[in-house]
């Protein structure tokens, strides 16, 4: 035994520069390393399960995956807290001690991960979003060495976040590209079923009842419920908010759209007469430098004292969706820049939304503001993350690089803000441990940790900057224009706290329609869309992205991007990676598609009259019809790169679905009412894989 | 290429290359080419203060508030004078046939009520005569209403019910009851409430302005000097309100009522009340939060 643990050491040492190791002999270590790595495999039996014993475990009820998650491991002293943190830039893992503040361990991933869940065992499940794969990790009994990879799953396009269900007996896994919800044997890591769910999934929790999974979206305001044991339909939980306004009657007041669903959370009920929890941050540790020269160190920002302790409120069955309620304008009114600058609200204002899972209804239905400018101080308009404890919510938000506590008892816990943390640059994830009331904060922009305690009078907190495998792994220019492009509240951008990724989440699109100066716009997509497709703009009044930029912060009332910055903000974007196009496994969906671009290549039909090339477009205008005087009459052909997964369509969202586009009688865009149904529906088969 | 040139080539390689570095630590250590980070939309002018408490509606003091009086409910009545109200110079006024105004005897917030038409109560201005002095005129019903906190923090809902009698120009008390509320919030806004059978009864300072989720719920009428907001409370229903209180009466509101006197007087008081249940919650919810946006200190002298 202490050979085996002796050829276990020198093992991981000869291994240590790739940092990363193996358990046992028998392990297959990770394709990083230049091993065989196991196949990635919808059917992993047998190979993911534990291999070794010990190590940390999964803290409390943690089965909600998240940019950072907890971990604890036993130790002579008492307890070890550790935090497992995904890597925006890195195909790495790293292992934190929160208490020493410590950076223990590094595991290289097969990609770059997007979420990590402690499963029941001990093992870690990471998404691998640009792969289509979960890894699954398994953590050595020392915390210091690296986890091991034990198997890599194959799963629909763009897995994104991690649920576990009560018994532990099923993960689930969000897929953003192929709107699905894949349910997997919590064990094994074997498919069992997957669910097509709305557009852009993201967040996923379980509901307390353990049937039921709730799914946010970035898009639509809306969550999706999937029963987990019975048939795999999803329902769908509606989030628009009504305008309150003065008066009382609802009935005939604003729907207003919804955006930015990226996170979710399930209410913890807290226990009649718990004590707050207590801190751990004795004293605060030394600050690390900053990541980046100049920028100031993180500074709790003052806030009102918190009210007295009040009779616990039990929050069962709560669940919270913070997200962006949106005002894009009337779709038959020109306005002077994207949506009305006359509505009593603001375009767009931070909201959570409370709902109730065992009504599957949401509890909050308006938006209650007495004046515009109240509104405006409603700043977290990128919500990223999202953790509830006892009666306060927190929720990490980009753009303004903030944490927020906000008072889970109101029916809009935006509008009760309790206190706020300045945290490092891209805070993504949020983690809580009851035990010590610490609340652990990822920033992903600036590479840091942030540990806060949430003691009543706890002000202060620390950060932990994360290594880097071998440099920077974005460069400064790319750095700088993601720093804007998620940068809320900027004049230069916007008079109205808009970001470029409030209407572009994730360089993708907001699935709205604005009104424009030139009429109703639907947002474009940028990732993947922007090389080889100008002219820009709906019109192509702009032959460059530069001219775009400038047209676009012009149209949101900044002041405008100096041409460095605007650089950078290219550079972003176009670097933005596309969304990964999943190919058909049945022969069946195959030979629709064959079908499909036959007939978009048809003459008759003559789809690729206009949408030719690389990118699908001719770069020239076309008058396809429009619906209000106000609006041009010639649009440049758009790129239908990724059209699958950008409804509404036409320029104007007049078309909810592909095949509404293709069925309607009015379209000028090719001749499509000839075709069969059958035909119809290939055609659309085939746009899907574009 | 010679020795030299690929010297040459060699310090223009560097020269170009610490430009680039020059050119990315200017990237760096300025990202938004200013010192400054940028601000948020400015907050109002002022500071706010904000307040916050939940409160389980069970455990909430229960009233049962007295139906209104219909108009057919007083006819053949025979009251007590309700020497709580004052009646202005009925000699006068029966003589001329006109109204007289109606008010409360008391320094609380008070509010008086005949028929549809309400006035506002003692301390404050009597807006319009209520009881018209006809011999003709029917009897209307009339509601008075005082709000007083009491030492213990809790506060004193007092109903009057009784009726108008035009012809003999004198208003008669049929009943009067005394319903406690707690108090739920304070900071300088306090409010009080009290649960129903079927919902939450909710006290605030004097309102100007509403704005609420209310397919469900109930007001009363605003600029009274006690606004009174009715939730109801189901299981799996949720009601919201937001109610602007008139800063000008507000400081004057809070001595009468007999709560903690305001530091200084607000630009701008807002009230949020929320009353929820989730099917799962064994009471419902009420969230009351107020913010308070006071106005900015003076600078400090030189």
């Amino acid at each position: 035994m202490r050979r085996v643990a002796t050829l276990g050491l020198v093992t991981s040492g000869l291994l240590a520069a790739c940092s990363t190791t193996v358990s046992a002999p028998t392990a297959r270590a990770p394709a990083t390393v230049g091993a065989s790595a196991p196949a990635p495999s919808g059917s992993p039996a047998g190979d993911c399960g534990r291999r070794v014993t010990g190590g940390a475990t999964r803290v409390g009820d943690g089965r909600q995956g998240g940019v950072v998650v907890l971990a604890e491991q036993a130790t002579e002293r008492g307890r070890r807290l550790l935090a497992y943190v995904t890597d925006l830039d890195e195909p790495a893992l790293r292992t934190i001690d929160v208490g020493s503040g410590r950076e223990l361990a590094v595991t290289k991933l097969r990609g770059r991960g997007e979420q990590a869940l402690v499963l029941a065992d001990g093992r870690v499940a990471v998404t691998l979003r640009h792969d289509d794969l979960i890894e699954v990790l398994e953590p050595a009994a020392d915390p210091e060495r690296p986890l091991s990879s034990r198997c890599a799953v194959s799963v629909p396009a763009e897995p994104i976040a991690l649920a576990a269900t009560q018994d532990d007996r099923s993960l689930l896994v969000t897929s953003g590209y192929a709107h699905a919800l894949t349910t997997l044997d919590g064990e094994t890591l074997a498919r069992r079923r997957t669910t097509s769910v709305a557009r852009e999934p993201r967040a996923v929790v379980v509901a307390d009842d353990g049937r039921r999974a709730f799914v946010s979206h970035v898009v639509g305001a809306k969550l999706s419920v999937v029963d987990l044991d019975g048939d795999g339909a999803a329902r769908e939980v509606d989030l628009h908010q009504r305008l309150g306004r003065a008066g009382l009657d609802q009935r005939t007041a604003k729907l207003r759209q919804g955006c930015q669903g990226f996170a979710l959370a399930k209410a913890i009920p807290s226990s009649p007469g718990k004590p707050p929890p207590p801190a751990i941050a004795e004293a605060p540790l030394p600050q690390p430098p900053p990541p980046l020269a100049g920028r100031p160190a993180p500074k709790p920002i003052p806030t009102p004292a918190r009210p007295q302790p009040t009779a616990p409120i039990l929050g069962q069955g709560r669940l919270f969706a913070p997200f962006v309620t949106v005002d894009p304008g009337e779709a038959t009114r020109a306005t002077s820049g994207y949506g009305d600058a006359s509505s009593p609200l603001a375009a767009e204002v931070s909201s959570v939304s409370v709902i109730d899972a065992a009504a599957e209804r949401a509890m909050t239905r308006a938006a209650l503001t007495l004046s515009r400018r109240e509104a405006q101080r409603s700043d977290c308009l990128l919500p990223r993350a999202a953790r509830a404890s006892g009666d306060a919510l927190y929720v990490a938000c980009l753009g303004i690089d903030s944490v927020l506590e906000l008072d889970a008892r109101a029916l809009d816990p935006a509008r009760a803000e309790r206190r706020r943390w300045k945290v490092p640059a891209g805070p993504a994830g949020v983690a809580i441990d009851e035990a010590t009331g610490t609340l652990v904060v990822a920033s992903q922009f600036d590479r840091q940790l942030t540990i806060l305690p949430l003691g009543e009078a706890a002000t202060g907190g620390r950060q932990i900057a994360l290594s880097r495998l071998s440099g920077p792994s974005v460069s400064p220019e790319v750095a700088l224009g993601r720093a804007l492009f998620h940068r809320t509240g900027d004049p230069m951008i916007s008079s109205d706290g808009r970001a470029c990724a409030s209407c572009h989440p994730d360089g993708r699109e907001d699935a709205l329609t604005w009104s424009t100066p030139d009429g109703p716009r639907q947002t474009a997509m940028l990732a993947g869309r922007l090389e080889g497709t100008g002219p820009f703009s709906w019109s192509g009044a702009h032959p460059t992205l530069e001219d775009h930029v400038a047209h676009t912060t012009q149209r949101l009332g900044g002041t405008g991007l100096p041409n460095a910055q605007t650089q950078a903000l290219l550079a972003y974007v176009k670097q933005l990676p596309a969304p990964r196009v999943g190919e058909h496994d049945d022969t069946v969906k195959r030979a629709r598609v064959a079908r499909g671009r036959e007939l978009f290549f048809d003459a008759e039909t003559a789809c690729a009259t206009c949408h030719t090339g690389a990118q699908t477009t001719d770069g020239a205008r076309h008058d396809v019809g429009t619906r209000t005087s106000a609006e041009r009459v010639d649009l440049e052909t758009p790129s239908l790169r990724f059209v699958g997964a950008t409804a509404p369509y036409f320029h104007d969202g007049r078309y909810a679905t592909l095949l509404d586009v293709l069925e309607a009688p009015d379209s000028k865009m090719g001749h499509t009412t000839h075709l069969s149904r059958a035909d119809r529906l290939a055609l659309v088969a085939y746009l899907e894989t574009l | 290429m010679s020795a030299p040139s690929r010297a040459a080539c060699a310090a223009l390689a560097l020269v170009a290359s610490s430009g680039l570095a020059a050119a990315a630590r200017a990237i760096v250590t300025d990202p938004f080419g200013r010192r400054a980070p940028p601000q948020l939309a400015p907050a109002p002018v002022g500071r706010e203060v904000q307040a916050a408490r939940g409160v389980a509606v069970a455990g909430l003091p229960e009233i049962a508030p007295p139906p209104h009086l219909r108009q057919a409910d007083v006819q053949g009545k025979v009251g007590v004078d309700a020497v709580e109200l004052k009646v202005g110079d009925a000699r006068t006024a029966r003589r001329a046939g006109a109204s007289v105004p109606l008010s409360v005897e008391t320094a609380h917030p008070a509010s008086v009520m005949v028929g549809e038409r309400s006035t506002t109560g003692a301390g404050f201005a009597v807006e319009s005569g209520a009881l018209r002095c006809e011999t003709a005129s029917p009897r209307a019903p009339i509601r008075w209403e005082t709000l007083a906190e009491q030492p213990d923090g809790t506060a004193v809902w007092t109903v009057g019910d009784g009726y108008a009698d035009g012809a003999r120009c004198e208003a008669k008390q049929l009943s009067r009851v005394e319903l406690r509320l707690a108090r739920v919030a304070g900071l300088g806004v306090p409010v009080y409430a009290a649960r129903t059978a079927d919902g939450v009864m909710v006290f605030t300072p004097r309102a100007v302005q509403a704005t609420g989720d209310t397919s469900v719920g109930r007001i009363g009428a605003l600029r009274a000097p006690v606004t009174r907001v009715f939730l109801p409370t189901r299981r799996g229903e949720s009601a919201s309100v937001l109610l602007n209180l008139d800063v000008g009466r507000l400081e004057d509101w809070v001595r009468r009522v007999g709560g903690p006197a305001l530091a200084e007087r607000p630009l701008r008081a807002t009230v949020r009340l929320d009353v929820s249940q989730t099917v799962s919650e064994a009471t419902p919810t009420l969230f009351v939060s107020s913010a308070l946006t006071l106005p900015e200190p003076p600078p400090k002298a030189r």
